[in-house]
């Protein structure tokens, strides 16, 4: 193991996080590496000053009480809470309550299954990944309303996500990742065969656009009147349009667990000349 | 005469999530930087929990419920100031710690944290710690000053384990980087 490798892992040696085997062959560099053993005792350092320097602080005394004043003026759902203690109560009528509830979920996802359709963007993002599907979903929660509301306002300007704006899709997460050479917005969608990602490269240019793709990878199709680039890049296939002058880039997220990752990995191999 | 609803549902909820106050304020305060922010932070945060209070699973991890409805509230409403011009940027981060894509892979922060540099004040960690982008700054506050581990940053956080490791290990390095300049301009320890 070189200082490189090392350098990966003193992070998480100082925190007692690495495996046994490899912490063993990290210490191993260390014992002969004064260097690393600085930048380890650095880690380590750290790891104790944030605590010492910035000592525990308690609510102040009267946060609590406004909290329970805030608590007593907030809406409760009164008749929802006394709906299901009656409900608690009589475990009969509960049964069946719950037996109609399955049955009416039960023909509704039959009707929705017949009326099932994708937004056009996602269908081509899964059939470019065959084996999305067989990936289980996290947890979704979120609201699309919200989301367009967010991207516009943290871009300053009005984004149009049309495709995606769709009780298909739930919004999942958002967060602010580097792609290729710039910065992007990445929106993190649930959909109930796979996860989407999203990432908005907000004042793009043209150079922005050709460092995101793979040489001779670059194919056009049109959606709805729309322009829309396939592209590869190291890791994944990917779909890319313009939205005014913001490159939005669509995948599947499974191939891309850390957007650190992804970005070394454009940075290597820089993409072509021109569109 | 016996306890409405509304009051048995208001006595469990301050049982099972006010109990945490504490915490969350003191890890609100470090993400936001300043007692304002974190007591409205924190106060969205339990009424937000309260109404879908009905929601909570009980017997599960009440805390880690609280704080992820607080890493969601920090994100949504308190990230503006992760875009402020002092922030360390991403390329900055990527540059710590030797991550540079096309540079060699050895760390290029090369200095030795002194042990002076105890002599730092709690306004120069804050400092440091506000400079980070918001995401990796909660990784660090969940991480070293709220005592949780890898798999609960993670929970919280909703990213995989991996993500929390490198954002720990980069945030980690940028500190290293801000409190090591710091102690340096204040001639705590001299400059190699």
């Amino acid at each position: 193991m070189d200082c490189g490798q090392t350098a990966e892992y003193l992070s998480l040696l100082a925190d007692d996080e690495l495996e046994p085997e490899i912490a063993e062959k990290v210490r191993a560099h260390i014992d002969g590496c004064p260097r690393c053993e600085t930048l380890l005792q650095n880690h380590v350092k750290i790891k104790q000053l944030l605590p010492r320097l910035l000592p525990f602080q308690k609510a102040p005394a009267g946060l609590r009480s406004t909290i329970i004043e805030r608590l007593d003026a907030s809406p409760v759902n009164d008749f929802m809470h006394a709906f299901f203690s009656r409900l608690r109560a009589q475990p009969f009528v509960a049964s069946g309550v719950a037996v109609t509830a399955f049955l009416a979920v039960f023909a509704f996802a039959l009707v929705s299954m017949n009326s099932h359709r994708l937004p056009p963007l996602i269908r081509e993002v899964m059939a470019h990944h065959a084996d999305a599907s067989q990936h289980p979903l996290q947890v979704a929660t979120g609201d699309p309303e919200r989301l367009t509301e967010e991207i516009s306002t943290r871009l300053k300007k009005e984004i149009v996500v049309p495709d995606l704006r769709s009780k298909d899709c739930t919004l999942m997460g958002l967060e602010e990742c580097p792609l290729g050479e710039r910065s992007a917005l990445e929106i993190r969608y649930g959909h109930p065969k796979a996860n989407i990602c999203l990432f908005v490269v907000p004042d793009a240019s043209e150079n922005d656009f050709v460092q995101l793709c793979k040489p001779g990878t670059l194919r056009t199709k049109q959606i709805n009147g729309k322009t829309y680039y396939y592209c590869e890049t190291k890791v994944s296939r990917a779909i890319v349009w313009w939205e005014d002058d913001s490159i939005m880039l669509m995948t599947s997220c499974l191939p891309l667990p850390d957007p650190f990752e992804t970005a070394t990995a454009i940075r290597e191999k820089p993409g072509p000349r021109g569109i | 005469m016996g306890k409405t609803k509304k009051q048995a549902r208001r006595e469990e909820f301050e049982r099972e999530a006010l109990v945490h106050l504490d915490l969350l304020y003191n890890t609100a305060l470090r993400m936001t930087g300043n007692v304002q922010d974190a007591e409205d932070l924190v106060q969205e945060t339990f009424l937000r929990a309260y109404k879908f209070f009905d929601k909570f699973k009980k017997g599960t991890n009440c805390k880690a419920w609280l704080f992820r409805i607080m890493k969601n509230n920090f994100i949504n409403r308190f990230r503006k100031k992760s875009r402020e011009p002092s922030t360390v940027s991403f390329e900055q981060i990527e540059g710590a710690q030797g991550l540079e894509p096309e540079g060699p892979s050895e760390p290029s922060v090369e200095f030795e944290l002194s042990p002076d540099l105890e002599e730092l004040v709690e306004d120069d960690v804050k400092y440091a710690l506000e400079s980070l982008p918001a995401e990796f700054r909660m990784a660090v506050v969940l991480s070293d000053i709220s005592g949780f581990s890898y798999k609960e940053v993670a929970e919280i956080m909703g990213t995989p384990i991996g993500t929390v490791r490198s954002r720990l290990s980069r945030a980690r390095g940028v500190l290293q980087k801000k409190l090591y300049d710091l102690a340096v301009s204040k001639g705590i320890v001299r400059n190699k």
